[in-house]
């Protein structure tokens, strides 16, 4: 096959962002990323609020890469980069229009009623989107954006996971993982700040009051003061929402009874 | 000296305490904070800042009340919740 692939357009949080492939093996590349990318891909006719280009750059240039432009040496260091850029480009696009925390989020399928779990990177939020996302419908491993009618917009993005003897984080698609799929209108039922314990221990579970809750959480969050009123935004979803109760675990399988309480039993 | 609040871009207050959110950083403000930062919406002196706050609240328990007015303002000056006004470009 020779030529420069096609473009394409991915989806998250609301907006779309178009992606272009440069350099060598641009088909391969592409492929590889529609793979990953499967739940976001959409019809290229849809507006892009940003646009990334991806570079297969097997001979490393010493220039450094042009702004929203990413390149690596290699297909796996290179769908990983992309996963950072597109995200960084969806929260950009969302700023002063969503609530975003970094966060890990699933959907009762039949009602909606969404689980929106806070962590900072690299805590288990991966990890927790595997293990309930199968049940549950899989909104997003890391980036939860939520708009005013308390609805949670989806992105579900491929789950960046390590693998053993591997530098780079492997992008897998929710599909090949077998997550099931967001349902069509989900919205907050509760927030949650999780906490893992290195030692095992069973879960602990601490409410938080309203100042407290939105202390811990604004560090977990995107753009916040580019959100008019963004602080009464952030109460306003807590009260709506019962409070934040703080969860400390050790392994995301001791969790089961406490996100089956918070989404009303399992589908 | 005079100071000057700087511009949040939230304010939220419940049961006696506020949080203020500047850009990433969000700061906690006792009552007698919120009131300074509420005060210093123009620049103000420390002196006219301490009577708004002994209208309010009262002589503070033990010490001076100039001595506790400074000590706030240092505090809030250190946190970037005000800043001080040049007097000349007042």
């Amino acid at each position: 096959m020779v030529g420069t692939a096609a473009d394409v357009t991915v989806q998250g949080l609301g907006r779309a962002v178009a992606v272009s492939f440069a350099g060598p093996r641009t088909h391969e590349v592409r492929d590889a990323f529609c793979a990953a990318w499967s739940r976001c891909l959409v019809p290229d006719a849809t507006e892009p609020a940003d646009r990334v280009t991806l570079t297969l750059d097997e001979e490393p240039q010493p220039a450094e890469p042009a702004e929203r432009e990413v390149r690596a040496d290699s297909l796996g260091p290179l769908l990983q980069s992309a996963t950072q850029s597109i995200t960084s480009a969806l929260i950009r696009a969302n700023a002063g229009r969503l609530l975003m925390f970094h966060a890990v989020a699933v959907s009762q399928p039949a009602t909606g009623a969404s689980l929106v779990l806070v962590a900072p990177g690299g805590t288990g939020k991966t990890t927790f989107a595997r293990t309930f996302g199968r049940t549950y419908g899989y909104l997003s491993d890391e980036t939860v954006g939520i708009d005013g009618a308390r609805r949670i917009l989806p992105y579900q993005k491929p789950l960046s996971v390590r693998v053993t003897e591997q530098s780079h984080k492997s992008e897998l698609s929710p599909d090949e993982v077998g997550l099931a799929h967001a349902p069509a209108d989900p919205w907050v039922a509760k927030v949650v700040l999780i906490r893992r314990d290195p030692t095992p221990a069973g879960p602990t579970v601490e409410s938080l009051d309203l100042l407290d809750a939105i202390a811990q959480l604004t560090p977990e969050t995107s753009s916040l003061s580019r959100l008019d009123r963004g602080l009464h935004v952030l109460a306003d979803v807590i009260e709506a929402t019962g409070g934040v109760q703080l969860w400390r675990y050790h392994e995301a399988t001791d969790l089961r009874p406490l996100v089956e309480d918070a989404l009303g039993g399992r589908p | 000296m005079k100071v000057r609040r700087v511009e949040a871009s939230d304010v939220l207050s419940r049961d006696g305490q506020t949080l203020a959110l500047f850009d990433t950083q969000l700061v906690w403000l006792s009552e007698l904070g919120a009131l300074a930062y509420e005060r210093a919406d123009a620049p103000i002196t420390v002196a006219d800042l301490a009577d708004a706050l002994r209208a309010e609240f009262g002589e503070p328990p033990t010490g001076s009340l100039a001595d506790a007015v400074s000590s706030l303002v240092d505090d809030l000056v250190a946190r970037g919740v005000l800043s001080q006004v040049d007097d000349a470009a007042s």
